[in-house]
């Protein structure tokens, strides 16, 4: 018995002086005993006792629970209630008082000393408890302000680096120099937003994520989104596809860099966990639905001031080809550093916080994320959030009709989503709108066009290399009734990779232009009014045009700095694929025939290798490798990623 | 000379590419199971590398897995251990368990550790008596 303090809070003296005396006998020491609530209060605060006894029924306004609760307030102590009033209600209140211990009266001495020497053990493993937890909070706050520093100390000479290599890109000519400048460049930045993420995770930690909200245009906004995740899918072989619905080019008023972070981060985790196939960025408007609902509400300045519930609501919808998640791991994802499979051989690095990170920037932002998955097939992340529309949409600059000199545009592409997104936008801009997935029909849809008719192709899907060939022989040149100009005014290719010296062209028919993967709505719209106000000028200085070389060179025609290695690489690229069996539908997996293609991949190794072209060397040394495995995926990929190149290199 | 390097990230494959070029030719794939066709590809067209690079940390099969592997075909083709293909295994600086589980039980001549060096290589190559200081 370590002689522990009691105060006794008691109205009825002889009771008070019955329990001195026990308690005294059981080794405790009495510092005093109290009459009333308030006296108790007052008593504890001043003597700090050890454990305080407190009779429920006391005199005066505050009664023992009600005291104990103060008491509880003011000072580290426990507080057992000794009583004889054992009604419900009391019952009631003195459990939800996280009261140490209750006690009947009358009671024997071995009753109370149990219970006061349990209260007191308790509560002092309570308070080592609260201690380490405290200290753990203070330890995880220092550690996030640690981390908070150090990544800002990381960032500063990390920008320079980012600043200096681009600098230094714009003076290199030598395509293998860029080439490495291009890797320092991807590196440092994906390394920045590593950073970035990690000192946003701090924040998250500390609670101290906030809103930043101003005014910014949402399809600015995506294209510096899709700028960031372009040159990893390139490198992937993926297509990287935006679709962006009318009503949403707009300026908003919202946070505009954690809505940038939210789309990097679900992008480049589906780039990362996709393998083949396609990464697709829709932004379009919610539906209305709920309270969240004043449908025709005129979106315009006007409606910022009508509160938050009134705002619209924006999804954005990423979806990949990639290897899914299992159900059971769906919630998993947002936790932080969890990762589907870890281990030496894991194909995807990152640090694991990406989705928790979105997952709280959509929280702070007010608004909701949903994730679907099937496994091997591919995943869908949905993130809704409510924005006010600062001006009216139909008065952005993407909704201006365009020049009247292009009439329609006809696209080939692979991707049904890109067909249905471009006729929307081609209906604003009153141009007429054709879409296929066949060459014999964007033909057909050429060969009837009327003058000012624009092409639009994506590279390297079926059908291209066949339709350039066609178009090279004049298909297009001539307008239906045979006299007049060419009705194709310009060609639009959709390429993956920037290539400055190797861009094709189609001399047959007009103006060649290309523009980088992801399609954004922008570019076409900005290679279309090009096109339009070059063929004005064109027509005003036709002779002279004959004559100039610039003006050739610019239009992406043989290019003088053009090196013979790059032709040298065009010219093998056909070979190799014609040899191969292009035309042969070997895209589809089960259609492989490893035995006669590995021969052909051997001898055009062979050729890349004497010639020095390290890169395509490289492939096709991984393609026999591949096709000896049976990897047909691999070899799948390979192809395509062969074909691609081929689609965007010079002609002979 | 001719060298395998076996390597998952675009950087570091090019970075190795371009080093290496100074003392020979040299073929990339990007993951272990690749590596082990490519060893068994070259033997068959008898003209064997002369290093291997092996990254530790890779998709579908890591360099310690591929190393042993490599080695058990050596021993399938009746390849004297002083014969064996010497092997650098390129590691980042966080997984030194990795590195002594390849150097001592798989066989591995050594390994540097990234970002990888021009003067890393020479060292290698020199110690491995392909090249003279």
């Amino acid at each position: 018995m370590a002689g522990e303090s009691v105060l006794i809070v008691e109205d009825e003296p002889i009771v008070v002086l019955d329990m001195k005396s026990r308690l005294r006998k059981l080794g405790y020491q009495v510092v005093a005993d109290a009459r009333t609530g308030e006296e108790a209060v007052s008593t504890a605060k001043e003597l700090l006792p050890d454990v305080v006894l407190m009779d429920i029924q006391l005199e005066g306004e505050m009664d023992g629970i009600d005291a104990a609760e103060e008491i509880r307030h003011q000072i580290d102590a426990p507080v057992i209630f000794v009583t004889a009033n054992t009604d419900d209600e009391t019952r009631a209140r003195a459990k939800t008082s996280q009261a140490s211990g209750y006690i009947l009266k009358p009671f024997n001495e071995r009753e109370i000393e149990v219970i006061i020497e349990m209260a007191l053990y308790k509560h002092q493993a309570d308070r080592e408890l609260r201690r380490s937890r405290e200290a753990a909070l203070k330890a995880v706050k220092a550690q996030n302000e640690f981390v908070a520093n150090m990544t800002h100390e990381l960032r500063t000479p990390l920008n320079s680096i980012i600043g200096m290599a681009e600098l230094l890109r714009s003076r290199i000519q030598d395509r293998e120099a860029g080439e490495y400048l291009d890797i320092l460049r991807q590196s440092s930045t994906t390394l920045l937003s590593i950073i970035n993420g990690v000192l946003d995770f701090s924040k998250v930690e500390d609670g101290k994520m906030q809103r930043h909200e101003r005014r910014f245009d949402l399809p600015a906004l995506l294209s510096r989104v899709l700028d960031q995740v372009a040159v990893q899918a390139a490198n992937q072989g993926l297509r990287l596809e935006c679709e962006l619905s009318p009503d949403c080019a707009c300026e908003l008023w919202g946070d505009e860099h954690k809505l940038q972070q939210i789309l990097v981060n679900l992008l480049s985790n589906a780039v990362k966990f996709t393998e083949e196939g396609r990464v697709r960025l829709v932004v379009r408007r919610a539906p209305y639905e709920g309270e969240n609902a004043p449908a025709g509400e005129p979106a315009s300045g006007r409606s910022a001031a009508s509160g938050r519930s009134a705002a619209p609501v924006f999804e954005f919808e990423v979806s990949d080809t990639g290897i899914g998640i299992p159900a059971a791991q769906i919630e998993e994802v947002f936790r932080p550093f969890a990762q589907m499979n870890q281990g030496s051989t894991r194909k995807q690095g990152g640090t694991g916080i990406g989705l928790t990170l979105v997952r709280e920037m959509v929280e702070v932002m007010g608004g909701t994320i949903e994730l679907q998955s099937d496994l091997g097939a591919g995943s869908e992340a949905r993130v809704r959030l409510a924005f006010n529309t600062v001006a009216d949409p139909h008065e952005h600059r993407l909704h201006a009709a365009l020049p009247e000199r292009i009439t329609s545009l006809h696209l080939l592409s692979a991707s049904p989503g890109r067909i249905r997104h471009l006729a929307e936008w081609c209906e604003l801009w009153g141009v007429a709108f054709t879409g296929h997935d066949s060459k014999e029909a964007t033909l057909q849809a050429l060969q009837t066009a009327r003058p000012g008719a624009v092409l639009c192709l994506e590279t390297g899907i079926p059908g291209y290399e066949a339709l350039r060939h066609e178009l090279q022989c004049g298909v297009g040149r001539e307008s239906v009734d045979g006299a007049g100009a060419s009705p194709v005014l310009g060609v639009v290719t959709i390429r993956s990779i920037e290539r400055d010296d190797r861009s094709r062209s189609f001399p047959a028919c007009g103006n060649t232009r290309s523009v980088l993967e992801p399609l954004r709505v922008e570019q076409l719209r900005n290679v279309l009014t090009g096109l339009a106000a070059e063929h004005d000028t064109e027509e005003s200085n036709h002779d002279r045009r004959k004559h100039d070389p610039t003006s050739q060179r610019r239009e992406g025609g043989r290019n003088d700095g053009l090196s013979d290695k790059a032709y040298a690489e065009g010219r093998l690229l056909r070979a190799f694929l014609e040899a191969a069996g292009r035309d042969v539908e070997w895209l589809s997996g089960d259609r492989i025939d490893s035995e006669t293609l590995a021969p052909v991949v051997k001898r055009f190794r062979a050729a890349a290798e004497n010639e020095g072209l390290s890169e395509l060397s490289e492939h096709l040394f991984r393609l026999m490798i591949a096709l000896r495995r049976d990897d047909h995926q691999t070899v799948r990929r390979l192809l395509q990623y062969v074909e691609r190149l081929c689609d965007e290199m010079v002609d002979d | 000379m001719r060298f395998l390097v076996v390597e998952d990230d675009f950087g570091s494959r090019r970075l190795l590419q371009a080093l290496l070029r100074e003392w020979g030719t040299c073929d990339v794939v990007v993951d272990g199971e690749e590596a082990i066709e490519a060893f068994r590809l070259a033997w068959e067209e008898t003209a064997p590398y002369d290093v291997l690079f092996l990254d530790i940390m890779m998709p579908r099969m890591d360099g310690q897995t591929a190393l042993k592997r490599i080695r058990e075909i050596e021993r399938e083709i009746g390849i004297e251990e002083l014969d064996q293909v010497p092997v650098v295994m390129i590691t980042a600086l966080e997984d030194p368990k990795n590195v002594i589980e390849a150097y001592y039980r798989g066989g591995a001549a050594s390994y540097i550790v990234k970002p990888v060096a021009r003067e890393d290589i020479e060292t290698q190559l020199m110690k491995l008596d392909l090249i003279s200081g």
